[in-house]
């Protein structure tokens, strides 16, 4: 009897916990709860600290019509591009070749796995570059015309006393030239922009004067590295000289304004300087001009 | 009470008297700290020296030592077309997959050891008071700072926006350590540094700084900033100095050490475990710590074998262990070349005493071509077509002279890769030219990696996001 008791004590309890474990179940299958299964609980959790922030840098490539761009977003996962022309891409970072010429708006939106969006535009210009034209540089006061006041643009007091001006007649063309007087007291300097690893050609006119007959006296023609500062013989020594040519006296320099010219090539140079003076006799020159070749 | 007060003047007496500063003097000889060791010249100079054991680094395999230089392939060369891992794994394979982790323990090694010589060349900027003579004063601040520049060159074109720390700072300074700066402001740095090195330094050295070297950095600098003529004003002064030619043998280059062709190169000496590198033997198969890095990949091999000539062959050889694998051949441990499998050597191979080079002059002739192309797609421009024909006609010395009447910006790229292949210069060459996007996202594309834009500078440590609570910010990407 006290067995029997027992056993059916023990199935109730059976009974019990069954029940109680199919309603568990059942509860737990309640679609309603399941439903907020993937759910973050609202109490205690944080907004997003670091929310989207799209970012990116445009380079153009080689071909001037295709531009690469550097996706440099923080906290997103997933992008969308509008290259401003229709074309569009999910990459992460953007390629787009234009069709042509114009001003195009390219927007990029950064969005992270909350939905949370950010956008960031920049215009793009797409234009084709020119072929870059070298240019010769101005020589100011090339023929030395205006007399005493075309003696300015040649000074450098460092190297040399300022030129004479001549009108003295078959030394000049126009209406004047320079003069360097037999002593080499004097100098004409003149700074130039140049481009660089450009081949250029000096062209100008000179004449010798005999008037020492006891020396054969030359006029120097040279192109150097901008000198300020040092003297005559530093300015001309070979590292500071890119180019130079000398013309000794001749019976055809001698009785007319002759030709001369320089061609040097401007190498890592961004600026030279014309420089020219005398050893021995008077020489006269004028009409420069310069010439990219 | 008499006796209490008797005994307060006695103690006064003592506290006072102790207050003489002569009490202090003289200094402890055997207690020497950096703030009373440089007295003198010979000892500003050994803070000279310390810059540069700086830069070789400590051969250890320890994660906590400052490796230095011997580090740099695994941030440079392994992250261009040239290299990867022999079986891509641990952190040292993030690299070539793009992969990399801000908690990345080579890449916090690398930037610890590059602000560590930055601290030790402050050192010695901030000692220079006590030398006598103003020559020695002038050298020592100019060789300071030559490897400062180095060094931040090297951090701001693999980090981008860094702190500037341009002077010796305290720990409690911690705005100066956390905050980024700009890359135009570090460059500044930089270009002043090295415009003071030239103007103080001599060709004594190729170890240490030079002017050669600091003009050949400077060069790179200014192409780096698209200073294009300038560049090619270094450039002429190194070639026009007549201090430096091509060795004829290409082999010569890397194991006839200190040669005429080195213009910078960071000494290592055999067998010293103080002075000596491992990164030879982790070229190797399974020497080193590694089972096998910057191992060369197939596009670096099938570059090399067209445009390579005479180079080729010692610039990688396939692996005697395992015949699928390429490896590096210009950094044989000690030139051994570990007999019939690649793994025995005569001397122990991670005690190697190959000097790193950092500079040297066809690098400068190739820079120099650069310059005058002047970011143009071509250049037909007699002097950069002469500087080009000097590297070629070592490497093709049968064809010699190789003229040529105009070369492309592809055509220079590529020459650089092949001259100057597994010498850390590839990545930078690649971001220089503009080719890195197109260029790494096809490697990317055909290896299944993971190359995105930002993945051209690489994370700050984390370990300095995090103790700067807050201040540093990461890099987009990471």
């Amino acid at each position: 009897m006290k067995n029997k008791l027992n056993i059916k004590k023990t199935i109730s309890t059976y009974v019990l916990m069954s029940s109680i474990l199919m309603a568990l179940m059942l509860m737990s299958c309640d679609p309603s709860i399941s439903g907020f299964e993937y759910d973050l609980p609202a109490a205690n959790s944080k907004a997003d600290q670091t929310p989207p922030k799209a970012l990116f840098t445009v380079s153009v490539t080689d071909d001037y019509l295709t531009y690469t761009f550097a996706n440099a977003s923080t906290s997103s996962t997933d992008y969308s591009w509008d290259f401003g022309d229709g074309n569009t891409s999910t990459s992460v970072d953007g390629i787009n070749t234009y069709p042509a010429e114009g001003t195009y708006t390219v927007t990029l939106t950064a969005s992270d796995k909350l939905g949370v969006l950010s956008t960031f535009s920049q215009t793009v210009e797409v234009v084709e570059p020119e072929i870059p034209i070298i240019l010769p540089p101005d020589i100011l006061e090339p023929g030395f015309d205006l007399g005493n006041d075309s003696r300015d643009p040649w000074r450098n007091a460092d190297l040399g006393g300022v030129i004479q001006i001549t009108s003295s007649g078959g030394y000049y063309e126009g209406s004047n030239a320079a003069k360097l007087p037999a002593d080499g007291s004097r100098i004409g300097y003149q700074e130039l922009s140049m481009t660089p690893n450009t081949n250029y050609v000096l062209k100008f006119k000179y004449r010798i004067k005999d008037t020492n007959s006891a020396v054969v006296g030359s006029l120097i023609v040279a192109m150097i590295k901008p000198s300020t500062g040092i003297d005559l013989a530093a300015a001309t020594a070979p590292s500071n000289v890119i180019a130079s040519v000398t013309y000794d006296e001749t019976a055809a320099n001698n009785a007319a304004l002759v030709d001369g010219q320089l061609t040097f090539d401007s190498g890592a140079n961004t600026s030279l300087a014309i420089l020219f003076y005398n050893i021995g006799d008077e020489c006269y020159i004028d009409s420069f001009t310069i010439e990219v070749l | 009470m008499k006796q209490i007060k008797i005994l307060v003047m006695l103690l006064l007496g003592v506290v006072v008297v102790s207050c003489q500063s002569d009490f202090l003097e003289p200094a402890p000889t055997s207690g020497v700290t950096s703030g009373n060791y440089y007295t003198t010249a010979d000892e500003v100079e050994t803070a000279v020296i310390n810059m540069y054991d700086g830069i070789q680094g400590i051969n250890s395999t320890s994660t906590d030592d400052n490796h230095g230089v011997q580090y740099e392939f695994y941030l440079t060369e392994m992250r261009s077309d040239n290299t990867r891992t022999k079986s891509q794994e641990g952190e040292a394979a993030q690299f070539e997959s793009y992969d990399v982790t801000a908690t990345n323990g080579i890449v916090s090694d690398y930037y610890a050891s590059y602000y560590n010589i930055i601290f030790r060349a402050n050192v010695v900027l901030q000692n220079l008071g006590v030398v006598q003579d103003p020559n020695v004063s002038a050298k020592f601040e100019a060789e300071a700072k030559f490897v400062r520049a180095y060094a931040y060159f090297n951090l701001v074109r693999l980090f981008g926006d860094i702190p500037l720390v341009d002077r010796v700072i305290s720990p409690l300074e911690t705005d100066i350590q956390f905050t980024r700066v700009a890359t135009s402001s570090i460059y500044e740095l930089i270009e002043s540094d090295l415009i003071n090195a030239v103007a103080s330094l001599d060709n004594t050295y190729n170890t240490r700084a030079s002017k050669a070297a600091a003009q050949a950095l400077l060069a790179k600098v200014y192409l780096t900033e698209g200073k294009y003529t300038l560049a090619q004003g270094l450039c002429e002064d190194v070639i026009n100095s007549g201090k430096f030619d091509l060795m004829t043998n290409f082999y010569d280059v890397f194991y006839s050490e200190r040669n005429k062709e080195i213009i910078f190169a960071i000494g290592y000496e055999i067998g010293l475990s103080d002075d000596s590198q491992n990164f030879s033997a982790e070229w190797m198969n399974g020497v080193g710590r590694t089972s096998g890095v910057n191992y060369v990949t197939d596009d670096a091999i099938a570059a090399i074998t067209a445009a390579g000539g005479d180079r080729t062959q010692y610039s990688f050889r396939t692996d005697p262990f395992q015949t699928t694998q390429t490896q590096v051949a210009k950094y044989f441990p000690n030139g051994d070349s570990g007999g019939a499998t690649g793994r025995t050597f005569a001397s122990d191979p991670t005690l190697a005493g190959n000097d790193w080079i950092v500079l040297r002059y066809a690098d400068v002739l190739l820079m120099h071509v650069e310059a005058i192309m002047a970011g143009g797609t071509d250049t037909s421009v007699a002097a950069a077509l002469t500087s080009f024909q000097k590297v070629q006609d070592r490497a093709f010395p049968a064809t010699a002279p190789n003229t040529k009447s105009t070369i492309t910006k592809d055509e220079l790229l590529l020459e650089r890769r092949v001259e100057l292949a597994f010498e850390n210069h590839r990545l930078f060459d690649l971001i220089r030219f503009g080719r890195a996007e197109s260029v790494l996202s096809a490697l990317s594309s055909a290896n299944g990696y993971s190359y995105t834009s930002t993945d051209l500078l690489l994370p700050i440590p984390q370990n300095e996001i995090n103790i700067s609570q807050g201040v540093m910010k990461q890099n987009p990407g990471y």
